[in-house]
């Protein structure tokens, strides 16, 4: 199993001066191939500020990144967004689906975007889609679909074309708890195919898909469990403060 | 009523606070609406402040004299109105004595002054040769003159060997102190220079009465009076009885009722229906625009309200206090703009107020504001952010509060009226156009056509937009997201692309309807003479004058070819008495007595009758080698050649020898014959000249051939050399005239034209880039989440070059569309001319057609085509290509 995504010492430090926020104090995580980690932690812990520095949407203040052996710190602007476009996917809370394309134009964006014709492109995102159990909802708008078809659009995006990290965060935030489940066993089934996957979630229950927990609190890890059976404990211990 | 007001309070102060607080937008719209307030503001105000009304006028025309009296030369009693503006010489009654200053005097009664002011032609020496300039005989030391001319330099004249000159004969290189030399030898020193209050760069000599010797035939006579009282209506029509007119002050101060005109002479400078009509268009039109313009911007801004305007709902408010909500940003916005607007404007104009000067050689009048006028103005720009809001604000007060609250952001959708209204006033407007262009004077039914064609497209906007999104399939990524976009948001998209298409479609009529006329005017262009050679005439010159300008000009351009062109005055005197009877000569095709061919005809060689073969290669008609023998032939056997616009088919024309008492009677045939003739079709409609008769026709009528004009050629007569001619002709004789042939000069065409396309042009663009730019701003969300998914840096900029060509191309094909029907349409009204003889050839050669269709492809295509896309390249080029970071939206 070769490792996907390797974070060393990662600091970031939002804003200057009197409103400085260390977001992350120097946090380490790897992650391998069919391994889905979940990180969880309190509001504000840097759980996301993590992820998308992970992404390569931000950029860190001190430590490193690498995806498949490529350190993002040294990319440019250009090189980042076609690492995204190829190696990361990303799903958010709040889907972000582009209103003005359909579910299948959304999923093959990605694609689309790196060049792919649009016949090709149109053709992986079916299949993605497939995957996701929508394949029939391809030519529908975001606004037509309920909340759990597009966080599947939004997944199927994110694997599009083969990638290697699914990055989620807190994609089950704005389901319910069905629909939630299903989405979780989706990108299980994802990690269990061969990619890397990592998912911020806040809710117990969703992170006992995972193979492994990390706990953030202020920008640091404050544990990191094998098995996530002692995550009731700790989640405790955390919001009891 | 306080009800009313208490609905409205709380909407106000949310509505200003929010412009305060979405500062872009607003000032987006402040623009909108100021910017073309203002302007209309300022051209009002300057139009008021340059039109001289009669009372500004006074001071300057009657300097500080009671009236002006005028002799016409009039020997028959004449008629006028109060301020002169209309006036009616005399032609019947018992003949007068020629009216001078006794006259005046007795009419005025005792008490009264009465000064001369002669003016007429000098003839002054100057360095270049003979100035020409106005002189004018007054007695500038009497106090009755003040007010009539400001002196620059020096003092009035005050004997009769000095004179004051105009700044613009001074610019000729004269200074006070210097003499001037006048026709007669004499020279005269340069006392002062002045200019007059009324009509700048005049080129005026002044003096004493009796000191220029400017009485002679072209003289003007009038007279300053001042009387006790006041000159009143009684008296100026007791003046009018003698023959004079007067502009007097009393009576503009207080004109006479009505009754106490004549029928003709009360005032009809009232707007008239059509003007008023035609007013209301050009409002119509131009409100609809600034609210086209003005309306994404609200579209927008109700969107980022949509929230707190569904917690309005959801807080118990009515779908009334919504659009309330909405409406009054409106009310707000357009308040503040209209007031920005109005002060500008009058500011803009007190600025302008030199540079109008200078393009105008009349004295401004006193800066005048119309308090009226601007408050209208005013008023149609806050109607206008109000309308602009309407739409926005019916939306708003229907939208899902649920689906609001809970944030999906599909709840933007417009319902699609139903477009059978909008697409009936396209049908309807298309349909007026066609009865307007069968109509002689169809041009206000078609701009009526127009303005409902315009509305219907406006209307059908919405349509086409949503159409385009569902066919956006298939397009290129940002082309597509572009397009689906802009469909979804149609209530920001669709008032910008109407008001792309309103524009063009109003540029694109109004150029094809220029463009034809112009086509019209080059086709029936007559050249006065041959091509590049100058023409000069001299009705009142004697054959020794014609040797003398003969010499000057073989003195001025050697290397030119002078040639004489020998004619038929209109009326050749029979006696010695230049009043007396005259002859005159007619001819007309022998065509068994059927009705003359309807034909336009004019002396530009100085004669309607020419005579001689060599009048042939001085006319500018073109012929074959084979027309050419035989209109030599025509002529060698005694006959006539005929110039008509289309050849009748005959080989006889007949003479016809014209008596009359005098010039302006009726003249009688006295005798009838018939020669041999040919026909020529000269190209443009209007005859060069009647006809080329042979030296045996003259003969025959006992009419002599007279020089009528000299043609200078084989040497370039540009513009220097025109003015140094005519200057080198007048010093021979006063009465001559210089024209050079140019062909057809067009220059005010290709300025409106460009008047009309960079006007279009500004508009197409504010269109394009306020809506380009809120779509952008509006589009955050979209582009993070590309970011998000790996898009790279251009993507952003190929979106809003998408956008900015999307919405502009759209527009002007739809408007150049709708534009086209009154265009083409109008061209019939403006150019059918029934008075066109069917079959003539225009200057070209070609058979004239019956109306004329041309259209600016090039003003077209430039904003059709050309102005959409580059303003999508400059929009794609500087769009900021950073995509926002998903992190930092929520
Ligand atoms: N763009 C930013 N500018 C300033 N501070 C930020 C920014 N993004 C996040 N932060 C701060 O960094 C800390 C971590 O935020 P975040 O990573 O969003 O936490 P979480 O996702 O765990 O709730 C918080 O204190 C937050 O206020
Ligand atoms: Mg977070």
């Amino acid at each position: 199993m070769s490792t996907v995504l390797r974070i060393e010492d990662l600091t970031r430090v939002h804003g200057q001066g009197e409103s400085e926020v260390h977001a992350l104090r120097g946090v380490s995580l790897s992650v391998d191939s069919g391994e889905l980690v979940a990180v969880m932690g309190p509001s504000g812990s840097g759980k996301s500020t993590l992820l998308t520095i992970a992404g390569g949407l931000d950029s860190p203040t001190g430590g490193t990144v690498t995806i498949e052996g490529v350190e993002l710190g040294g990319l440019s602007r250009a090189l980042l967004a076609r690492l995204r476009r190829r190696s990361v996917g990303y799903v958010f809370q709040d889907f972000n689906l582009i209103p003005a394309l359909t579910a299948a134009e959304n999923v093959a964006l990605p694609r689309e975007l790196d060049g792919d014709s649009a016949r090709a492109s149109r053709r992986l995102a079916m299949h993605a889609l497939d995957e996701v159990g929508i394949g029939e909802l391809a030519d529908r708008f975001p606004d037509d679909m309920s909340g759990g078809q597009q966080q599947r659009v939004a997944i199927a995006r994110a694997v599009v074309g083969d990638r290697r990290l699914i990055l989620a965060d807190e994609p089950t935030g704005a389901l319910d708890t069905d629909t939630g489940e299903q989405v979780l066993r989706l990108l299980r089934a994802r990690c269990d195919a061969g990619s890397a996957g990592v998912l911020v979630t806040h809710e117990a229950r969703h992170a006992a898909w995972a193979d492994r927990v990390i706990f953030l609190r202020d920008g640091l890890v404050i544990d990191e469990t094998g098995p996530p059976a002692a995550v009731d404990s700790l989640l405790g211990a955390s919001t009891t403060r | 009523m306080t009800r009313f007001f208490r609905g409205w309070r709380p909407m106000l102060r949310i509505a200003r606070r929010d412009a305060l607080r979405t500062r872009g937008r607003s000032i987006l719209v402040l623009a909108m609406i100021a910017l073309p307030v203002l302007a209309v503001v300022a051209l009002d105000t300057l139009g008021r402040t340059s039109d001289v009304t009669p009372r500004e006028g006074l001071p300057r025309q009657l300097g500080s004299a009671d009236a002006l009296v005028t002799s016409d030369g009039d020997t028959f009693a004449v008629d006028q109105n109060a301020d002169l503006s209309w006036i009616v010489a005399g032609s019947a009654g018992t003949l007068l004595p020629r009216p001078d200053a006794a006259t005046v005097s007795t009419v005025l009664g005792a008490g009264s002054r009465v000064i001369a002011l002669t003016g007429g032609e000098l003839a002054v020496r100057t360095r270049g040769g003979v100035s020409r300039p106005t002189g004018v005989e007054l007695d500038l030391r009497d106090p009755m003159t003040d007010g009539l001319y400001d002196i620059r330099a020096g003092r009035m004249p005050r004997t009769l060997g000095e004179v004051a000159i105009s700044v613009r004969f001074a610019d000729r290189g004269f200074s006070v102190g210097d003499r001037i030399t006048l026709d007669d030898g004499r020279t005269r020193r340069v006392a002062g220079i002045v200019e007059s209050t009324g009509t700048l760069h005049q080129n005026t000599v002044l003096g004493l009465p009796g000191s220029l010797g400017v009485h002679n035939s072209t003289a003007h006579q009038a007279w300053l009076v001042s009387r006790p009282g006041g000159v009143d209506w009684a008296a100026v029509r007791q003046l009018n009885a003698q023959g004079l007119y007067a502009l007097s002050r009393a009576v503009v101060e207080h004109p006479p009722p009505k009754s106490q005109l004549t029928v003709g002479a009360v005032d009809g400078s009232r707007l008239g229906s059509t003007q008023i009509a035609i007013l209301a268009l050009v409002v119509a039109m131009a409100v609809l625009e600034v609210v086209l313009l003005a309306g994404p911007a609200f579209a927008v801004g109700t969107r980022r309200q949509q929230r707190s305007l569904a917690l309005i709902m959801a807080t118990g408010g009515e779908r009334r206090d919504v659009r309330r909500a909405v409406l009054a940003g409106g009310l707000v916005l357009g308040a503040v703009a209209a007031g920005v607007g109005a002060v500008g404007g009058v500011a803009v104009a007190w600025a302008a107020r030199p540079v109008v000067q200078g393009f105008s050689t009349n004295v401004l009048g006193p800066f005048e504001l119309s308090a009226r006028d601007i408050a209208a103005i005013a008023l149609c720009g806050l109607v206008s952010a109000v309308l602009a809001a309407v739409a926005p604000a019916v939306l708003a007060s229907r939208q899902d509060v649920v689906a609001v609250l809970i944030g999906r952001r599909g709840s933007t959708r417009t319902g699609l009226r139903s477009p059978l209204i909008s697409a009936l006033l396209l049908t309807g407007g298309v349909g007026l156009a066609v009865i307007g262009a069968r109509q002689v004077a169809g041009e206000l039914t078609i701009a009526v056509a127009a303005v409902l064609a315009v509305v219907g497209m406006v209307g059908l906007i919405p349509l086409v937009v949503a159409q385009l999104g569902r066919a956006a399939r298939g397009l290129p990524l940002a082309v597509r997201f572009a397009v689906r976009d802009a469909a979804r948001h149609r209530s920001r998209t669709a008032p910008a692309v109407a008001a792309v298409a309103a524009t063009v479609a109003g540029v694109v009529a109004i150029g094809i309807g220029g463009a034809s006329l112009t086509a019209q005017h080059r086709a029936t262009y007559t050249p006065r003479g041959p091509m590049r050679a100058a023409v000069v005439q001299n009705p009142a010159a004697r054959p020794a004058d014609w040797a003398a300008m003969r010499a000057a000009v073989a003195a001025r351009l050697p290397a030119s070819r002078v040639r004489s062109v020998l004619g038929l005055h209109e009326f050749v005197p029979v006696t010695a008495d230049p009043e007396g009877p005259v002859d005159s000569m007619d001819i007309q095709p022998a065509d068994s007595g059927a009705s003359r061919i309807a034909m336009a005809t004019t002396n530009s060689l100085g004669a309607y009758v020419l005579v001689g073969p060599a009048a042939l290669d001085t006319l500018a008609v073109p012929m074959t080698v084979g027309q050419r023998a035989k209109a030599l032939r025509t002529l060698a056997d005694g006959g006539v050649v005929m110039l008509l616009p289309t050849d009748p088919g005959v080989s006889q024309a007949t003479v016809v020898k014209l008596h009359a008492v005098d010039r302006s009677s009726d003249p009688k045939p006295v005798a009838r014959w018939t020669v041999p003739a040919m026909v020529l079709t000269p190209r443009g409609t209007t005859m060069p000249a009647l006809a080329i008769v042979s030296e045996q026709v003259t003969r025959h009528a006992q009419l002599p051939p007279a020089v009528t004009s000299l043609i200078v050629d084989r040497v370039t007569i540009n513009q220097h050399v025109e003015d140094d001619l005519s200057a080198a002709m007048s010093s021979v004789s006063k009465t001559s005239t210089v024209y050079v042939e140019r062909g057809f000069q067009d220059d005010s065409t290709r300025i409106i034209l460009l008047l009309l396309g960079s006007v279009g042009a500004l508009l197409v663009l504010g269109g394009t880039l306020t809506a380009t730019f809120l779509a952008l701003s509006d589009a955050r969300p979209d582009f993070a989440t590309m970011s998000a998914v790996g898009a790279g840096p251009r993507t952003r900029r190929l979106v809003a070059a998408a956008y900015a060509g999307t919405i502009g191309l759209v527009g002007a094909v739809l408007g150049a569309a709708v534009g086209f029907v009154p265009g083409i349409a109008v061209t019939f009204p403006l150019t059918s001319s029934s008075w066109i003889p069917k079959g003539a050839a225009g200057t070209d050669g070609t058979v004239l057609p019956d109306h004329f269709v041309d259209v600016p492809w090039l003003l077209v295509t430039g904003l059709v085509l050309v102005l959409p896309l580059v303003t999508a390249g400059i929009v794609g080029l500087t769009a900021r290509s950073r995509l926002p970071m998903i992190s930092r939206l929520s």
